[in-house]
Parts: structure tokens; sequence; C-alpha cells
């Protein structure tokens, strides 16, 4: 059959040309209308629950995907100026369907108390009944000890994190009024509201982030629009942060994906540029001579050209997984080439013309090359029977792309060889002497060299149960991109965590008890909930009795008493309450809110305004009247008759947490760090057995590494299998196909060992690169036994195909080894579980299977060649 | 101090037990008079000692803290065990200590110099923001656990305790305890949906004095993503030194 192929190319090589200049014209075509898609959603099968229902909340829920806008400064004042003047004109026109960025003051002012838990509210009683400030300063003290240093405990500090620290920030402007800071009324009445219902802007508790959230029902699939969308927000956004002296970030899952687009179009295009150079370098320093390097350029451009237009035309969008095609076929297509052209200019210098030396080409090496190239398409098309989409595609797309570069290495080299190949070369042998003594050392020392390698092996593998599956996203999200580091700034400052779940609730009932549920679990943190501003009607008839006995403790007036001494015993009490506090806090590593005590107590205002309580009397009096009388107003104005219903409820608030189809969305946000395996099982664990709807990036990624741990292993063993049953058609001998197998299971082994030892954990990126070393690696096996069925001798074997696979293991290395330019951690994980594995299949091979053969020739069981 | 030690080791807390884990009458005594010996291990009336408590938060913070402690078994004249724990480092704890006599807890704030009786039930919470409760330093398993021998290892015993007391906040522990000296070596804590949540182990065990002891114990709080590190400096570690009762005094505390 090859001899017809190679009579085929030497009399019709015109018409393969031009077929292929036409075909490459129509791959072009498809491949400028491919598009990356960076969504993980996208990855998993349709029919994950996790993916139904997040489908179903994104139709559903305008806020569900909500881009969030950071605006960093030096003071909250050139922040929230910014925010009131500049936000609304600047996202005008970029498909933003609301925007939140003051809290709802008007209901919370009316409606706080009912959403305020019975026990709180006992322990705020003496806060919002005083009739002086000596009263509400004994009060705040009275609520400090009961609720946290009398339990000696800094759990509840953590979980009360966020209202802690604006709580902190209210206590201390207020403490600044009382001392030297000069203060009008409406900053006074403003303090004393926020004691009530909390700030009115979303700003840190250092002052120096405000955070707007910005709402677009813009589908996460409309890859086009995001980056248009995204691009104008940022565009419209950044245009005037200098003049307020601010500096303005977008995150969010649309954005980060526009990010990550952006991120992985460059690492597309990076990685397949410095693989192209690099494995060009290698083919020339190989052969020595450019010409025949460019030649060998031409088919693999052509191959990939066509294996993306195929890609296009079977999926339309190329995944995270399928990215990676360009520099991965550069690598792997090559390899024909470099076969092909060993081959040809060893015959061109051993005199053969050009028709003749392509006929050889084909009678010495067609078969490996058409067999090793099979074994790596298997090697891909295995993942094709994954469940798990970025495996199907992935496997699909580079099976088809190795068997598109295999045609044109095949059939287009062998054509321009007829026009371009009429110079004879002078190869330049650079890799002669190293497989020279390698030859030397499998044949004269077959036995020793077994060992050794059987030795390492062994010792190798004492490191394999070192080797973990990472359940951390980070491990395979790009470094550097501005979204994400934005992200990590708003959970420091806001105990914000981007990583969330969805809960989708089908009535308004379920989504309250379903909070109340919640709030009792050990790994949550927060849950934001419809249930936050509207308590079950239970809760609310019940927290109205308590309501109605505080409003009738409220006096109508403030005191004309100031009590000075009193004032002063009480701000010194909270001294040493904020003083406890911070030190729960220091140990409980709350570093937030350690600074915010720390910033006060040693600002010492509460000592010099304790000790200046007489000197300062007569504006104490000014801010004891604005304050006090403001908080006893709104205590009594407060709603303690009416029970609030949905409707109620703010329509910016509702339509956050009410679906299109009447379902209610809560957002849970953990603990601890959801990307820590232990945590991560225990928090998915309780959110599960709440047994509702349940969707969100951790339960995403956790299927993802679940599905994929599993299908990675079972294509592993389809692959051996697959590669075994085509290696055994091959030879049609057992002996040989084990041979070429044994060392992969050595190389696999040694990889899992090596991987432990320095501590290389496997996540659901590199994870493909086991079956691929496989594929890829059992070539060079491949190659020196056919080459010594057809010599009868290792020797030659080892010579001449030991020089081709050192060239085709180098080019495969530096390819896959040029994603470790890459900005995707989950990429440069992969280049190095790849390039480590290729290496060790390639060493394993060279020196295990020719002193096998040694031995067997030795003994008398070996084969004096199939035919010359 | 030991007896310090593997009190903080051993993490007191409680829930029902049956269903699957029966456990028969002589399995019961098998595993008591384990706990027994664990108890004994070592035994002390008195010690004192140096350590270093480091807390390592999820983000990879760390927080180190020294302190000194102080230890005197309960006797038929006074019954309650008292430990008093004061912190040395860093500065803005020095000073600070925590006081335990039978039940009760008192802490004392040096910068604020305030005592402070804790209420009830702060024992069963974190102490002092760690990842080990105010429960361990009262722990007597023998009396508090029954428990079955899950497996029984040449150098271990594998043990399902389950605590008496159904207020605690784990349903049921994994203890693998070393045959060798009844240290037990990891202890791991489960819920009632039979997950793991919290996970010690003791490790650098030696003799001490005459005492095999674990110099370092860590806790890790799988739900918080914290790990206490709770390690003894060798060479203060001493035994049946004179300790008197007023050291566990409240007025103490303040000195």
């Amino acid at each position: 059959m090859f001899n017809n192929i190679g009579e085929l190319i030497t009399k019709r090589y015109k018409w393969i040309i031009l077929l292929s200049i036409i075909a490459t014209i129509f791959a072009l075509v498809g491949i400028s209308k491919l598009k990356m898609q960076t969504d993980m959603m996208d990855l998993l099968p349709a029919g994950e629950p996790e993916v139904a229902v997040y489908d179903h909340a994104i139709k559903n829920f305008v806020g569900m995907d909500t881009v969030i806008v950071a605006v960093e400064g030096e003071n909250k004042e050139s922040i929230i100026k910014y925010i009131q003047d500049h936000v609304e004109i600047a996202i005008k026109g970029h498909g933003i369907d609301s925007i939140t960025y003051k809290t709802e003051t008007e209901y919370l002012e009316k409606n706080g108390l009912l959403l305020v838990k019975e026990k709180d509210l006992n322990n705020m009683k003496g806060m919002l009944t005083a009739s002086s400030l000596k009263g509400f300063v004994k009060g705040l003290n009275d609520n400090f000890e009961k609720e946290y240093t009398a339990s000696g405990d800094s759990e509840k500090l953590s979980k009360d994190r966020v209202e802690m620290l604006s709580m902190l920030s209210t206590v201390n402007n207020f403490v600044g009024f009382l001392g030297e800071k000069r203060a009008s009324h409406f900053e006074i009445i403003e303090n004393s509201n926020e004691f009530i219902r909390g700030p009115t802007y979303m700003i840190s508790h250092d002052g120096k982030m405000g955070l707007i959230f910005l709402r677009t029902s813009l589908d996460l699939a409309d890859i086009e629009g995001i980056g248009m969308m995204v691009d104008g927000l940022e565009r419209g956004l950044k245009a005037e942060e200098k003049d307020y002296g601010v500096v303005v970030t977008l995150t969010g899952t649309h954005v980060l994906q526009r990010d990550e687009m952006v991120a992985t179009e460059r690492d597309m295009s990076l990685t397949a540029v410095v693989s192209l150079v690099l494995v060009l370098l290698v083919f020339l320093l190989g052969f020595g001579y450019l010409r025949y390097a460019g030649l060998a350029a031409i088919p693999l451009f052509v191959g990939i050209i066509w294996a993306l237009g195929a890609t296009y035309l079977v999926f339309g969008t190329l995944s995270l997984f399928t990215a990676m095609m360009g520099a991965i076929l550069i690598g792997l297509g090559v390899d024909y080439a470099i076969h092909v052209m060993s081959i040809y200019t060893e015959m061109r210098n051993e005199g053969k013309d050009i028709p003749e030396s392509i006929m050889l080409v084909f009678t010495k090496t067609g078969r490996g090359v058409v067999t090793g190239a099979v074994t790596t398409a298997i090697g891909f098309m295995m993942f094709s029977v994954s469940s798990f989409k970025g495996f199907q595609e992935f496997g699909i797309a580079l099976g088809l792309g190795i068997i598109m570069t295999l045609l044109a290495s095949i059939l287009l080299l062998p054509a321009l060889l007829m026009i371009f190949g009429k110079a004879k070369v002078g190869v330049k042998d650079r890799v002669g002497n190293a497989i020279s003594f390698i030859e030397h050392i499998v044949v004269n020392h077959a036995w020793m060299t077994i060992v050794i390698v059987a030795v390492l092996f062994v010792v190798s593998l004492f490191g394999i149960p070192n080797v973990k599956f990472s359940k951390n996203m980070l491990d395979v999200e790009p470094v550097g991109l501005p979204g994400l580091e934005v992200r990590d700034r708003i959970m420091d400052k806001f105990s914000f965590s981007s990583e969330s779940s969805m809960i989708i609730s089908d009535t308004l009932e379920d989504a309250i008890k379903l909070k109340d549920k919640l709030d009792d679990l050990s790994s949550v943190g927060i849950v934001d909930s419809v249930a936050q501003y509207l308590p079950s009607k239970e809760d609310q008839a019940a927290r109205m009795k308590n309501i109605d006995s505080i409003k009738a403790a409220v006096k109508n007036n403030a005191d004309t008493n100031i009590y000075a001494e009193a004032l002063k015993n009480e701000l010194l009490r909270l001294e040493d309450n904020l003083i406890e506090l911070s030190d729960l806090a220091y140990i409980g590593g709350e570093h937030n809110i350690v600074k915010k005590i720390d910033d006060i107590v040693n600002s010492k205002v509460l000592l010099k305004t304790s000790r200046n309580v007489q000197k300062n009397k007569a504006r104490i009096g000014i801010v004891q009247n604005y304050f006090i009388e403001n908080l006893q107003k709104k205590v009594k104005s407060v709603n303690s008759s009416k029970v609030i219903g949905f409707y109620d409820v703010p329509k910016n608030v509702r339509t956050n947490y009410v679906g299109k189809d009447g379902t209610y969305i809560s957002t849970v946000y953990p603990k601890g760090d959801p990307w820590h395996a232990d945590f991560q099982d225990l928090h998915l664990a309780q959110l599960r057995g709440m047994g509702e709807k349940m969707t969100g990036s951790i339960s995403v990624v956790n299927k993802m590494i679940t599905i994929s741990g599993q299908q990675g292993r079972n294509v592993l063993i389809y692959t051996v299998i697959a590669i075994f049953f085509v290696l055994l058609l091959d030879f049609r001998s057992l002996k040989y196909a084990t041979l070429a197998m044994l060392p992969m299971g050595i190389t696999l082994g040694s990889l899992l060992g090596i991987m432990g030892w320095f501590g290389i954990n496997f996540n659901f990126v590199n994870i493909i690169a086991l079956p691929l070393i496989i594929g890829i690696g059992v070539d060079d096996g491949v190659h020196i036994i056919h080459r010594y069925l057809i010599e009868g001798k290792v020797e030659p074997a080892v010579r001449s195909t030991g020089r081709a696979i050192t060239l085709t293991t180098l080019t495969t290395c530096v390819a896959f080894g040029s994603f470790l330019l890459a900005t995707y951690r989950g990429f440069v994980s992969f280049a190095v579980l790849i390039v480590t594995g290729i290496a060790l299949a390639y060493f394993t091979t060279l020196f295990l299977v020719p002193s096998i053969i040694s031995i067997w020739n030795h003994n008398g069981n070996g084969k004096n060649g199939r035919k010359k | 101090m030991k007896k310090l030690l593997i009190l903080f080791a051993f993490l007191l807390f409680v829930t029902p037990i049956f269903g699957d884990d029966e456990i028969s009458t002589k399995e019961a005594e098998k595993v008591k008079e384990i706990l027994v010996e664990m108890e004994n291990a070592g035994d002390y009336t008195t010690t004192t000692g140096k350590a270093v408590m480091r807390i390592v938060d999820s983000e990879d913070r760390e927080t180190v803290m020294r302190l000194v402690s102080f230890e005197k078994k309960g006797t038929i004249e006074a019954e309650d065990d008292m430990s008093l724990m004061r912190f040395t480092y860093p500065a803005r704890l020095k000073g600070t200590a925590i006081l335990t006599v039978g039940d009760n807890i008192w802490y004392y704030n040096n910068r604020s110099n305030r005592v402070r009786l804790l209420s009830q039930s702060a024992k069963k919470g974190s102490m002092m923001g760690s990842s080990f409760s105010y429960d361990d330093l009262s722990a007597k398993y023998s009396e508090d656990y029954i428990g079955k021998i899950i497996k029984d290892e040449k150098a271990y015993y594998i043990l399902k305790l389950f605590p008496n007391d159904k207020g605690k906040k784990f349903k049921y522990m994994i203890v693998r305890v070393r045959k060798e000296d009844n240290i037990p070596e990891l202890i791991e804590y489960y819920n009632d949906e039979d997950l793991k949540y919290k996970e010690m182990k003791s490790t650098n065990i030696k003799e001490v004095d005459g005492r095999t002891v674990p110099l370092s114990i860590s806790m890790y709080d799988i739900e918080e993503g914290k790990i206490t590190y709770f390690e003894i400096d060798e060479k203060d570690v001493k035994y049946e030194v004179e300790l008197k009762d007023d050291i566990f005094s409240e007025r103490n505390l303040r000195k």
C-alpha cells in the first residue's frame, strides 16, 4: 500500500499541492469564525444537575451574573463622589439592566428592627432606648460583652465579621463626634441612623474601596456580546477616574470571561509561535539545512489550518482544552515530517534520485509513521468516549488534528520535495554521538541497563502515595488578570468571597426556611437571600412584641444632662471592651478587625474624650441632643404592627432574588476556603444535604474534578487497550506489542512517583496528559521495533531510528514546553506533566527496548528481520 | 503538663450513639480499660512548662503566641483539676491568662486589666480563637466516652468513641492509640452527617522527665480552614513540682 502512495505522489504531486491549497482556503474561512468559549459550565455534560440548575438560574434571575465595579481611592469622600456623579452616566448604552451602589436605607430604617433576631434585639435594647449618650454607650458596651467578650470566643466574631467591621466604623465616627472632631448635625444624624440600618454606601471598613453592582441579562454564551459590553463599560467607567482620584477595576463572571478569553487567545498565539520557532530550531539543529526546516514547516502549518477548520465545522468554538491544539499539533505533527525527512535526506545522501528517495521513504518508514500517528490519534480519540464535554471536544479535535497533520506530512511534504527537494544535503548529525553511546550501552550491557531502569523505577514508585488530585480552581486559573486580583482585594476588604453556591427554592416560604437552615450550617459564612429583607411571618410576629416593648421604653426627648462622670466611665469601659475584642480577633486571625480596633485604640480618642467630657460638656450636649432625638424618632417610627410581605420589599432588591418563573434564589458564601479539599467536601455535603436545587462555581468545579478524575482514569484504560490492539494488528506478534507497551507502564509508574516526590498534583486540565503520554510515547518503541524487524539488527535500529525519535521527542517537548509561558496555570501544569512524561517515555524506550531485543538475540529468540 | 497535652489532644464533645454502632458490654469494658490507660499514661500530680501556640489560617497567615502553663490535678480535699496558662508573647497578649478550676474558666486581659468569668456555654467554643476548645482542658475520657475497637493492629488500637454528653458538637471520634505508650496519636471528629470536621495529630513523641509526651500537637479545624499547633519546649517541662493552690486563684491572674 505504501508503495502505491509513493507512486501516486511521485506522479501526481502537482495535483496534491493544488488540492491542498483549495482545502486550506476553505479551512481558513472556518478559522475566521472560530471563537473562544472559556465558560467552565460549558465543559460539563448537559445532563448534570448543576448545569441544569445553572441554565435555569441564568435564564430566570437578573442578578445571577453581576459585573462588580471596585472603586479604589485614598478616601471614601472621593469614592462616594465618583459613584454619585459618574457611574450612572458611564454605564448608559452598555446593556446594563440595573445598578446597585446604595443600601435600601428607607426600607431598612422603617423595617430594620423586624429583620433583627430576638436575641440580638434584646442585646440592642439598651442602645435603642437610651435617652442620653451615657445610656447609649452603656447599651453598646453591654451588647459587646453579651455577644462576644463574655464567651471568650472569636468564632462568633468571625461569623459576624462584616457587621462587626461596619459597626466599628460607625463607633469610630461616633466617638470622634464626642471628642475634638467638628461635625455638622447632618453627620451626627447620619451616624445615629447607621446604628439602626448600617451605612448608605458599600464602602470598605478602611474607606478605601467602594463597590457597585451592575446586572445584565446578557447570556454568557454570547461571547462577542460579553466582550463588547465589558470593553464598553470599562472604557466608560475608567474615562474620568483620574479626575476623581480613584482607580476603577471590573470583575465578576462576565468580566472574567472576557479576561480569560483574552488571556487564552494570548496563550494560544504565544505558545503556537514559540512552539513553532523552537520546533524549527530543533529541526534545523537536527538536519542542519534551512531549506528542509522551511519545507517541514509547510505541511505543519497546513495540517494545523485543516485541523482548526475541522474544529470549527464540528464544534464552532474553541474551549479551554481545545485552545491548546495549535501548539500541541506543532509538536506532534512535525514528528511525521521528521521521519519523512530523515529517510529522504539519508537516501539522497546515498545518491538516490528524488522519486526513488520518496519511494524509499514510504518503504522504510511509512508503516511506522502511520502506526505512530494512529496510536497518537487513538490517545486523543479515546477522550471522545468521555461524558465530560471538555474531554470529548479535546479528543475529537486533536484526534482529527493528528490525522490532518499526518496527511499533510505524508502527502503534501513528499509532493513539495518533488519540486524543492533537488538539492543533496550534507546532513549534520549532531545527535549521532550520543546515540552511538546509547547503542554501545544497550547492545553490550543490556542486563545492566535493565537493572538500572528497574531500580530507578522502583525508587520512584515510593512517591506515588503522595499524589493528590487538586480541588483548587486557582490551580488552573490564569495569573495576573486584573479581574482576579481585584477579586482577592474585595474578599479581603469586604469578606465577600466571589466563590458561592446558588440554591433555588420554589416558594417564598421555602426560601425563608432555607435561610434559617443554612445559617445553622457550620461551613456557611453568609447567606444572601430575600429572607434578609423578609423574615417569616412567625418571626416577624414574635419580634413585633419585642419592638413594641422597645418603643414603649423610648422617651420623647433626649435628656438635658450628659451625666459626665458616668459617660466618662462608659467610654473607658468601651475602650476595655475594644481591647479585649481586638485580642480575641488577633488570636482568631481576624486581621481586619484587629487593625480597625487598633486604629481606634492607638489614636487614644476614647481616653482623650473621656478625660475631656467635662471640658466639652456643651458640645457633647449638642451631639446628645441631635443623636439621641434622631434615634428616638427613628425607633418610635419603626414598623412594629404591619407584617411585611414580598411586595413591601423594594423592587431593586426583589428582582435580585425572585426569578421570572416565580422561584427564589439564595446565594451562600462559604466560611472557609472553598478550594481546600477537606473544607470543600464538608461544605458541599452540607449544602447538598439541604435537598435543594444547587449550583455555583464551587460545586461545578468539584463536579468537574470528580468527572475528570473518573473519566481521565477510564480514558487511560481505554487508550492502553486500544493502542495495544493496534500494536497487535501492526506487529501481528504479542511479544513485540508487549515490548512496545512495556516502557509506557514504566513511564506512567515513574511519572506518578516523580509527581509524588516533587509535590505535583493532578488537576482537571493536566489529567489529560496521561493518555497522551501513552499515545505519543509508544511511537518511539514502535519505530525502533519496526526498524529492527526491517533491518534484523539492533544497532541500525538504535542508530538511525534513535536519531529520528530523539528529534521527535525534542520537538514534542519544546512544543508542549511552550505552555510554560501561558498565563493559564492549568496549561502550565499540563506542560510540566506531559514534558516529563514524554521525556521519561523516550529514555525508557531507548534504553529498555533495544536492551531486551539484544538479550533475545543473544538467547536466540530474536528475529532476523522481516524484510529489507 | 502531659495531662494538659493529652487533654488538649482529646477534645470532648457529645451526641448519642447506637444504630449501627451498638456496643457490647464486654467491648465497652475493654475500651474503658484502654481509656483509663490513656489517662494514667505518665501519671503526675503537678506539671509546669513553656509552649508555643501557632495558628495558621486558611490564607496561610500565621499568629504566634508563647505561653507558660501550670497544672495541678485534683485531690481528695480539692477535687477540681486546676490549670493556668499565661501568655508571654506577643507584647499585646503578654500577661493575659486563662485560669480553669473545675468547670469554671476565668479570662484575664492584661491590657484592659479585667478578669472575666466566662459563660458555661463558652466551654464548648473555641479557646481564644484557636482550634482547641476550653472543653479540651477538662476531659476525663474514661468517664466521658464509651466506644468500640474498630481495629486491633499490631501497634495501635483504632477506637470509635461516642461522647456521653448529648450536648457535644461531634457525633463520634475515631482515635488511633499507640499501644506502646497509650498516646492518642490521631483523633478525627465526625459530625451528625458523618463528615470529618476536625483532626488532631500528636507528633514528636518523646520521653521527657521519665514520661512519654507528645511534644507537638496540631488541631486542624476543617470548617475554619485553620490549624493550631501547640508545641512544647522539651527542656522546660517539669513534673511533680510544688504548686501552691493560690497560683490558681483569680487574684493571681492579675500578677
